[in-house]
């Protein structure tokens, strides 16, 4: 039989792509801004999420999508802090994709959200900071949630999270007294690799920091929902 | 173990391609700095395809090494790293060191990421 090569030339997480942009689209319509959130596990992203909550609502409707391994834990803070909270399981898988989010929204094509109802859908990914960078979920910004107990070194260690992301929250700032000198390095690595990082420093134990976070959401709130009109 | 969707998606990309023909060959083009093991891909995939058309297809795994780009003058360094060590502290020079003409804002086109480049089939 004769053989014959294919050109293919695409990226292998093409069909994720495809449907991160469809999602993306859908959100851009109903002027929704969508934040991915990545860290390791314990670095803070359910306590920043539940800080933002209190700060924001109810001006500002918050829907969470929490992806977890398994248990309903973190989905149950989020609605006990005054916002919508759905949960994905993901059931040992360490990353969301596109189509688990259209799903976690869309079952069946029903809508299980008001799309008109929302402001800003916040993703709470898997606690992994190696996976979860390379899968596009149609969000607007992604955010790596570092905290100061970590070590200095993730950034070297993970770098594609670190490049990948367009902002850093370094968290647990109030422990700063309490660490070795080194830890304050975290900062000036995760730019020696990224550069461009818009970075916050914060303490979701004692509020430091926080109003400068709330600030940036607001703004990008602003700014999904000026485009929106600015289109219509 | 996160090779698993990848090879998924791999496997599919390709039968969708092929058709009913069988694939002998998928050429992948893996980005230096994607966190992505060959072997551990390779397990996936021959788990993965059994029974499909793509069964007996040798997987061929191209190095794509990291390019930094120069958001000032756009001028574009390649970096080269033995496949050995790590690729962190050879970037990070690349960032502390900045461009030939001054700038340091130089950001990563290159070498992240997964690529399926052909495919053979019969």
């Amino acid at each position: 039989m004769t053989k014959k090569i294919i050109e293919v030339r695409q990226s292998v997480t093409a069909a994720n792509d495809s449907v991160a942009e469809k999602i993306r689209k859908c959100f851009d319509r109903y002027g929704i801004w969508v934040l991915n959130l990545i860290s390791s596990p314990g670095a803070g992203k359910t306590s920043l999420i539940e800080k933002t909550i209190e700060a924001l609502s109810p001006n500002i409707a918050i829907t969470v999508i929490e992806g977890d391994p398994y248990t309903s834990m973190d989905s149950d803070r989020i609605n006990a802090a005054g916002a919508r909270g759905i949960q994905i399981n993901t059931h040992g898988g360490c990353h969301l994709d596109a189509r688990m989010i259209e799903n976690a929204l869309c079952e069946t094509s029903e809508k299980i959200i008001d799309f008109g109802t929302v402001d800003m859908i916040i993703i709470e990914n898997v606690g992994n900071l190696l996976c979860p960078a390379v899968w596009d979920l149609g969000q607007d910004n992604t955010t790596v949630v570092t905290s100061l107990t970590e070590g200095s070194d993730k950034p070297f260690k993970y770098p594609e999270t670190f490049i990948r992301a367009d902002t850093l929250v370094i968290n647990k700032m109030d422990l700063k007294p309490y660490l070795p000198p080194p830890s304050a390095e975290l900062k000036p690595n995760a730019m020696s690799i990224n550069p461009a990082l818009k970075i916050f420093e914060l303490s979701c134990t004692n509020g430091d920091g926080l109003s400068d976070w709330y600030e940036w959401v607001k703004m990008n709130i602003r700014k999904k929902k000026t485009g929106i009109h600015a289109k219509a | 173990m996160h090779e698993e969707p990848y090879a998924q998606s791999i496997l599919d990309m390709a039968i969708e391609k092929a058709g009913d023909r069988s694939i002998t060959e998928i050429v992948l083009e893996v980005g230096r700095f994607s966190a992505i093991d060959p072997k551990s891909l390779e397990m996936f995939f021959v788990c993965l395809s059994k029974g499909t058309v793509a069964q007996k297809a040798s997987l061929i795994f191209e190095i794509v090494p990291v390019t930094l780009e120069c958001k000032m003058c756009h001028k574009t360094k390649t970096i080269d790293i033995p496949q050995d060590r790590p690729v962190q502290p050879f970037l990070a020079s690349h960032f502390r060191d900045g461009c030939s003409c001054g700038s340091k804002k130089l950001t990563v086109t290159q070498g992240l990421g997964i690529e399926i480049a052909t495919l053979k089939i019969e």
